[in-house]
C-alpha cells in the first residue's frame, strides 16, 4: 500500500499539484501518524522526485518551490507530533549554516536546501543574502557546524566563495568544517567548485542532504 | 553599409557586407570612459558618453539601452547594490505583497528616477547614435518585472498559489509594459529586447507557461509598435522556442550560447532573425586564438543565412574583458 501511495504523491509531484499531495498524506496521516506518513511516503516520493530531477532535468524550479513546500508543511505537523507525544528532542544529523555569498541575492535556491535538509533532520543556521565570508567562519564556530553551504547564481559573485576557503585553510579549520557549495552557475561551470575550493555540490536541493551527510561524515 | 543598414537587411533578409553584429557592451562603455558604475548607472548623459565611446572604439552594429535591470525593481522600491564592476543588481525587493503591488502607483519618467534615467539614456542614445547604429531598448514583460519588486519567491508563489491576485498583477503591468515600449519608439529606439524568464520550464510548469504566461505575452506584445527580440535570459531557449515563435511583433531571437543555431532555425524558421550565440560573459575569459575559433565555427554554421546576426549571448561582455578579445570578435566576423 505505501508503495502505491508513494507513486500516487509522486505523481502529484510532477503534476505540481499541491492540494492532492497534502490531501494525501493528511488522510494518511490520521490513520498512522505523520511520522509513518513521512517515513512510508513523504521520503520515498522525495528521492524519486530528486532522482528524476537530475536524470530527466524536465523538472522546474517552480515544481521544486510546491514540493518543499509540500515537504515543509507535513514534517512541520510531524515534528509537532513527535514533540507532542514524547518527551524526547528529536535527533539532529548535523548542524549546518547556510547563506548567499557576498554580492549575491539570489535566494530562493537557498532556501529550497535549507528546507529539504531541515526535512531530513539537519539542524540550519539560515545567514540569508550577502553573507561575508568571515560570517560563515564565526556563526560555523559558534554553533559547531560541520557543514557551511555557500550558495551563488553567478558567476561573478560565486568567486566570492574563495574568500571562505581562503579563510578556513587559514585558521586551519578546513579538517573540521566542510564547503558546499551550489547554485545555477555551479551547474553550468562544473569547474567552478574547484576553482572556488568547495568540498562538494550537487544539482538540486533535493540531493544536500546527503552531499551534507557525506561531507559531514568525511571529517575526521 | 552602416550597422543600422546591416540590421534592417538582417530582418529583410538582403544580402550585406558581413552578418550584423550584436554586442552587450553596456557595462563596457564604463570601462572606456572611465565613469564609475554608481555614476554610470544613474546619469543618462555619464550612460550615453559610454555608448558613444563604444562606437567609437568598436561600433558594434546594435547599441544597447542600460542593461540594468536592478533600475526596473528600483522604480518600485526595490533596493539594488552597486558593485564597483558589475552592473547593479536587487539586493532587496520591494516585496510588496500582491495586494500592495496592485495599490501601488505605476512609475513613469516625469514621476521616477529611475524611469527617467532609462528613459533620457534611451533618448540621448536614438537622437545621436541611431542614424547609424541600431539602438535596442531592454524591457521586461509584465510575466518578468514582478519577480524584481516582489522577489523571485514572492512572484513564484503568487504565480503557483494566487492566480487571480497574479493575473490582476499582469493585467496592470501589461499597460505599463506597452506605454514604456511605445515611448521608447516614439524616441526613435529600432528595437526592443525582452530577457524572458517565466516562460522557461527550467522556472515554471508547462501548464502555467500555456495558460498563464503565453496569453500575456500575446496581448502585450501585440500592442507595441515596433519589433521585439526575445532573449534566452541566460538559460538554454530551444526545447520550448517553438510556443514563442509566433507571438505577435516577435522579430528576433536572441539565443543561448548552448543552444544550437541550426536547431534553432529550424524551430524558428526562415525569417525571423536569430542572433548568438558566443558566450558574452565568458570573453574575459577566452584567449584571441578561442575567440577565433569560436567565430568561425558559428559563422560556418550560418554560413548563407541572411537572417543572421552575429551576437553575444547572455549577460553583459565583463568589464575586465581585454579589448583585444572583442577586437578578434569583430576582426573576424568582418572579414567573413
Amino acid at each position: 500500500m505505501g508503495a502505491e501511495l508513494k507513486d500516487q504523491l509522486y505523481g502529484f509531484f510532477i503534476n505540481a499539484d499541491k492540494e492532492g499531495a497534502v490531501n494525501l498524506l493528511e488522510h494518511f496521516a490520521e490513520a498512522n501518524g505523520y511520522e509513518e506518513a513521512v517515513k512510508e511516503i513523504l521520503e520515498p516520493a522525495l528521492a524519486e522526485f530528486g532522482d528524476h530531477w537530475t536524470k530527466v532535468g524536465d523538472i522546474s524550479l517552480a515544481h521544486g518551490y510546491i514540493v518543499g513546500k509540500i515537504a515543509e508543511e507535513i514534517l512541520t505537523k510531524a515534528a509537532d507530533e513527535k514533540v507532542k507525544n514524547s518527551s524526547e528532542s528529536n535527533e539532529i544529523k548535523g548542524k549546518a549554516i547556510m547563506g548567499n555569498i557576498e554580492d549575491d541575492f539570489h535566494s530562493l535556491g537557498r532556501k529550497l536546501v535549507a528546507t529539504f535538509l531541515k526535512a531530513s533532520g539537519w539542524e540550519v543556521h539560515d545567514l540569508g543574502n550577502d553573507v561575508p565570508a568571515e560570517e560563515f567562519i564565526s556563526k560555523a564556530l559558534e554553533v559547531e557546524a560541520s557543514v557551511i553551504g555557500v550558495s551563488a547564481m553567478m558567476y561573478t559573485t560565486a568567486v566570492n566563495i574563495k574568500k571562505v576557503r581562503m579563510l578556513l585553510d587559514e585558521r586551519n579549520l578546513s579538517g573540521k568544517i566542510k564547503l558546499a557549495v551550489g547554485g545555477a552557475i555551479f551547474r553550468l561551470r562544473p569547474s567552478l567548485l574547484e576553482e572556488v575550493g568547495g568540498d562538494g555540490t550537487v544539482g538540486n536541493a533535493l540531493q544536500a542532504p546527503e552531499l551534507f551527510t557525506r561531507l559531514s561524515n568525511s571529517i575526521k | 553599409m552602416t550597422g543600422l543598414e546591416r540590421v534592417f537587411a538582417s530582418v529583410t533578409g538582403d544580402k550585406k557586407d558581413y552578418p550584423a553584429i550584436s554586442l552587450t557592451l553596456s557595462l563596457y562603455g564604463a570601462r572606456l570612459t572611465g565613469c564609475s558604475l554608481p555614476e554610470y548607472y544613474n546619469s543618462s548623459l555619464k550612460y550615453y558618453e559610454g555608448m558613444k565611446a563604444v562606437k567609437e572604439r568598436f561600433n558594434p552594429d546594435i547599441l544597447f539601452t542600460p542593461f540594468a535591470l536592478a533600475a526596473e525593481g528600483e522604480a518600485f522600491g526595490s533596493k539594488a547594490k552597486y558593485l564597483p564592476f558589475y552592473a547593479p543588481n536587487i539586493a532587496k525587493p520591494a516585496t510588496l505583497s500582491p495586494k500592495e503591488l496592485l495599490e501601488t502607483p505605476l512609475p513613469s519618467a516625469a514621476s521616477n528616477e529611475r524611469i527617467k534615467y532609462l528613459y533620457e539614456s534611451a533618448r540621448l542614445m536614438a537622437k545621436n547614435l541611431g542614424k547609424e547604429n541600431a539602438i535596442a531598448g531592454i524591457l521586461l514583460s509584465p510575466v518578468d518585472l514582478p519577480a524584481l519588486i516582489m522577489g523571485l519567491d514572492g512572484w513564484l508563489d503568487t504565480i503557483i498559489f494566487h492566480e487571480e491576485e497574479a493575473r490582476k498583477i499582469c493585467e496592470k503591468l501589461t499597460g505599463y509594459f506597452v506605454d514604456r515600449a511605445n515611448a521608447l519608439f516614439n524616441e526613435g529606439i529600432h528595437i526592443i529586447a525582452l530577457p524572458v524568464i517565466f516562460s522557461n520550464p527550467a522556472i515554471i510548469t508547462k501548464g502555467i507557461i500555456d495558460s498563464f504566461v503565453l496569453p500575456y505575452f500575446s496581448k502585450a506584445f501585440s500592442m507595441v509598435k515596433g519589433p521585439l527580440v526575445i532573449h534566452h535570459g541566460g538559460m538554454q531557449f530551444n526545447n520550448y522556442l517553438n510556443k514563442l515563435k509566433d507571438l505577435p511583433n516577435v522579430a528576433a531571437f536572441a539565443i543561448d550560447a548552448k543552444d544550437k543555431l541550426k536547431e534553432t532555425r529550424e524551430i524558428i524558421g526562415k525569417e525571423k532573425v536569430l542572433l548568438g550565440n558566443i558566450d558574452g560573459p565568458s570573453l574575459n575569459r577566452y584567449s584571441v586564438p578561442h575567440v577565433e575559433q569560436i567565430c568561425r565555427r558559428i559563422l560556418d554554421d550560418r554560413e548563407g543565412d541572411n537572417h543572421f546576426i552575429f551576437a553575444s549571448s547572455a549577460a553583459d561582455i565583463p568589464y575586465d574583458t581585454p579589448p583585444e578579445n572583442i577586437d578578434a570578435l569583430l576582426k573576424a566576423v568582418r572579414r567573413n
